[in-house]
Parts: structure tokens; sequence; C-alpha cells
């Protein structure tokens, strides 16, 4: 029974660290420049997603390592140097997009300038994970996550055509700007397949002492949990294709994606929008913030774990630290957070093939999942994804330039 | 061109809607102040794209576009001054005039 209600609840506070910044924008500037046209590359996108965190969860439940450690331990640590430079410069971003979101959060309830609330939100996140657990930031920041369901509560009030609905679900190509189609659709993946999502789910399955009986609890987890957050994330798409969509207002800021909710929601839009895009974003920023201490401590062999004490373990203590300090400088700079996270899921989708590649050597040996190997059909898909990942590589820097 | 036409619909659409979400009580005057600071700042950078290259503006149609970007620009000083003052009757004059401006594009 209680297996079933951490199941439930892992299934749930999957919403964390899923709707943030990145699936946020990208599904409302989606939604609104393409209508439902781009609900097929959020499904394809949470498969790539579900189906990679699987993996790295089986091969933490298994071998007892996670991610960034199993790389340093196949590949070596000079390897390990390129995929941990490349997530750590991807972090640095996304975490100073997410802190930037939730400052805008607070600054479209207040009227008061975003860069005022940078400081006091790294400040919180620094608090939440230094006084927390694992659990308590995990299902804490996943069940504040719930508030953003109102994303699907809008799409349904709204009462879209099913048929233009599911037909959305099929890949077709646009009758106008090619260029920026593609580009969302890159960036939708990139916003979705997010490396720190792999390692955090990776050590936070270290950090449950997850064995090997609970393989289903973690295939489960993956795939239903993931499921639900993409269900949010098309929430977020189908709104913005309905409200803003007609009226031709494109989504350049946050302040413009809120106006997506005043059909449904009347007076409450403004709160409900902020308090989602905030919860959304402070749950990213947490995660963010705690992988990059998990993946430099495991890069380097450091004693790690968001539940030891923290003078056992200073270095981590002092990785996530920095990592946070130095997107706070970021953020403050006064770039525009949704430019900035616009500009950090085109760098992921740089650096996917980086991540990907390792799953396919990983999940094929026995050191690291023992029977467990992946089957022929798990072969495939990875290194298409493989190919994929390098060919979206190639494309979005173009697509950037051109289309973003 | 085409996207700059296109983010002045869209800037002209958000003035709009947030007038008339202010109007009909559903938006507070914090944000509807706040939103048209960031349409105004997005409109400041579709400006500066026309005036970073003042060649084009011997083309009719550029600066027909640049005419209207001046005039929403000014539409939005004034409407923050309106919000300011919970002026509701200017707010309603000033934007029927803000939507008209999308029907006036080249």
């Amino acid at each position: 029974m209680k297996k079933i209600f951490n199941l439930l609840l892992g299934v749930v506070t999957s919403i964390g660290g899923f709707v943030e910044a990145g699936s946020i924008s990208t599904a409302a500037q989606g939604g609104t420049e393409f209508g439902f046209a781009l609900l097929w590359a959020i499904a394809v996108a949470t498969i790539i997603l579900a189906m990679l965190a699987e993996m790295a969860g089986r091969i933490a439940t298994v071998g007892k390592r996670s991610m960034a450690a199993a790389v340093r331990e196949r590949f070596g640590f000079h390897y390990q140097m390129i995929p941990l430079g490349a997530e750590l410069m991807i972090d640095l971003l996304l975490l100073a997009a997410e802190i930037g979101g939730v400052a805008v959060a607070v600054k479209l309830l207040t009227g008061v300038g975003f860069q005022w609330w940078i400081l006091p939100v790294g400040l919180v996140v620094w608090l939440v994970i230094w006084l927390g657990n694992f659990s308590v930031i995990e299902d804490g920041v996943g069940l504040l996550g719930m508030v953003t369901v109102a994303f699907v509560v809008a799409a349904w009030r709204l009462h879209p055509g099913p048929k233009a609905v599911a037909a959305g679900f099929v890949p077709s190509v646009p009758g106008h700007d090619l260029t920026r189609y593609a580009f969302l659709t890159v960036s939708i993946v990139g916003a979705t397949v997010s490396p720190y999502l792999l390692n955090f789910y990776s050590s936070g399955a270290i950090e449950e002492k997850w064995t090997e009986p609970d393989l289903w609890i973690n295939r489960t987890t993956s795939y239903l949990g993931m499921g639900f957050g993409s269900i949010v994330s098309m929430g977020v798409l189908v709104t913005a294709a309905v409200v803003l969509g007609p009226l031709q207002l494109r989504v350049d800021s946050y302040e413009q994606a809120a106006l997506m909710f005043v059909p449904v929601f009347g007076r409450w839009a403004v709160t409900l929008f902020a308090c989602s895009l905030g919860v959304g974003c402070f749950g990213a920023a947490v995660e963010i913030t705690l992988n990059a201490g998990y993946v430099l401590a495991q890069s380097f062999g450091w004693t790690w774990g968001v539940d030891k004490p923290r003078r056992d373990a200073a270095r981590f203590c002092a990785a996530f630290t920095t990592v946070l300090l130095v997107s706070v400088v970021i953020a403050l700079l006064g770039f525009d957070p949704l430019q900035m996270t616009l500009i950090s899921v085109a760098l992921t989708v740089v650096v996917m093939p980086l991540i990907v590649l390792p799953f396919l050597v990983l999940m094929n040996d026995e050191q690291f999942v023992k029977q467990h190997k992946s089957g022929s059909i798990g072969n495939g898909l990875l290194a298409a994804l493989t190919i994929l990942g390098a060919l979206m590589a190639l494309v979005v820097i173009p697509l950037e330039i051109f289309g973003g | 061109m085409n996207q700059q036409q296109k983010a002045l619909t869209s800037l002209t659409a958000t003035v709009t809607a947030v007038c008339e979400g202010w109007l009909d009580g559903n938006l507070s005057t914090t944000y509807a102040r706040t939103a048209l600071d960031a349409a105004g700042t997005l409109l400041e950078k579709e400006r500066a794209k026309i005036g970073g290259s003042p060649d084009a503006l011997a083309n009719p149609a550029v600066a027909s576009l640049s005419e209207s970007e001046r005039q929403l620009a000014r539409q939005i000083a004034l409407l923050r001054r309106a919000l300011a003052d919970s002026d509701a009757t200017s707010v309603r004059q000033l934007m029927p005039a803000a939507g008209e401006r999308q029907s006036q594009l080249p």
C-alpha cells in the first residue's frame, strides 16, 4: 500500500521540473502561432524523455549509479568532462531563466520590476535545499506544481474542437512560416528533454534507495509522470491557441502569456497564471540547482546527497551554492527571462547527442544494468534518437537565427 | 518586414486585450500597467530595427509601418497615464484606436 502511495505521489510530483519556463513559453508560442499543430511535438518529446528517464532510473536502481557516475566509470574522467561542461553550461543558463521566471511571476502580482526579486528568489531556492531533505524537496515542489493543472482546466473549459485537437497529434507541414515552425518544434523537444531532468531523476532513485524490485515503480513513474506533465504542457498550447491565436497575439513576453487565462478565470486569471509560472519555475530552479551539485559531485567522486549532513557533503553543498550564485548573477545582468529561456532551450538541443549517446552503451553493459539490458526495440529507438538528436543539434542554431 | 508587421499586430492586440480586461474588471491596474510597459519595451525593440536602417524608410510600406509603430507607442504612453489615473473613460476612448491600428497596417 505504501509503495502504491509512493508511486502515485511520484507520478503526481513528476510535474515539478517538467512544467517550467521552457515548456510554458515554447508551448504558448507554438499554440499562438500554429494552433494545435505542434501537439505532436510535445507528445514525441514526452515519449523521448520518459524513455530516457526510465533508462536512467534503471541504471540507478540496478547499477546503483547516477547517470553522471555511470558515464564517468564507463567512459573515463576525461570523456565525462565533455557532458559535464555542456550540462553545467545549460544548467547555469536554464537556472538563470527559471529564477527570472519566478521573478517575473512576482512582478505580475506586485508590479515591482523583476530584477528586484532575483536575489530573494535565489536565496529562497538555496534555503529550501539547505534546510530540506529529498522527500520534502521533490514532493513539496511537485505538489505545489499541481497549480499548473490550471492550464488543463482552462483548456478543458474552452471546449476546443476534439477533431482539431486530434489532428494536432499528426505531424503536418504548415502553410506559413515553415522555419519558425521547425524552430518551435526543435525548441519544444529541447524544453522537454532537459539533461538535468535525467540526472536528477537517477540521483533521486539513489537518494530514495530504489532496489531491483522497484523497477516497476521506475517504469510507471517515468512514463505516467512524464505523461502527466506533458498533459499540462498540452494544456498551455491548447489554451494559447484558442485564446491568443485568433487575436494574432504572439507570446513574446510572460505578460502577454498571462492573458490566455482571462476568458476562463476572469479576475483570477493573472493570479493563477503568475502562481503557475512562479511555482513551475521555482520547482525547476530547485531541481536544477540540486542537479548541478549532483552532477559535479558525481563527476569528481565527491560525497553527495541532500539527505546527508551538510558537513559530510561539504563539496557537494559548495558546488550547488556556487552554481546558484553564478546563475543569480547571470539573471541580474538584466536579460529578458523569456529570451534567455529560448536560448537555453536551443543550447539544450545542441548538447543532446552528448547526453543520449552514452545511454546506448550503458544500457547494454551488464555491469550497470545486469540482466535488465535494453532489447532490440530499445536499442533501435536509442540509435534513432541519437541520430535525430545529432540532426537537431546541427539545425537548431540556424533555425534560432532565421526562425527564433 | 513581414515579421515586423506581425509583431505590430501582436502588440496592438496585446494593448487592446489588456485594456478590455481592465475595463471589464478582470485585470488589475498593477498588471495592466506592467503589461503595457512590457508591450512598450517590445515595441521599442521593433522600432529600433527600422531606426537601424534609415534607408529602409524610403520604402512607403516601411515608412507606413514605422508611423504605425510610432502611433502605438504614443497610444501606450497615453494609456499608461489613463490607467494611473484610473480614468476608464480615457482608456475606453484610446483603446479602440489601438484596435484600429491593426487594420491600418500596410
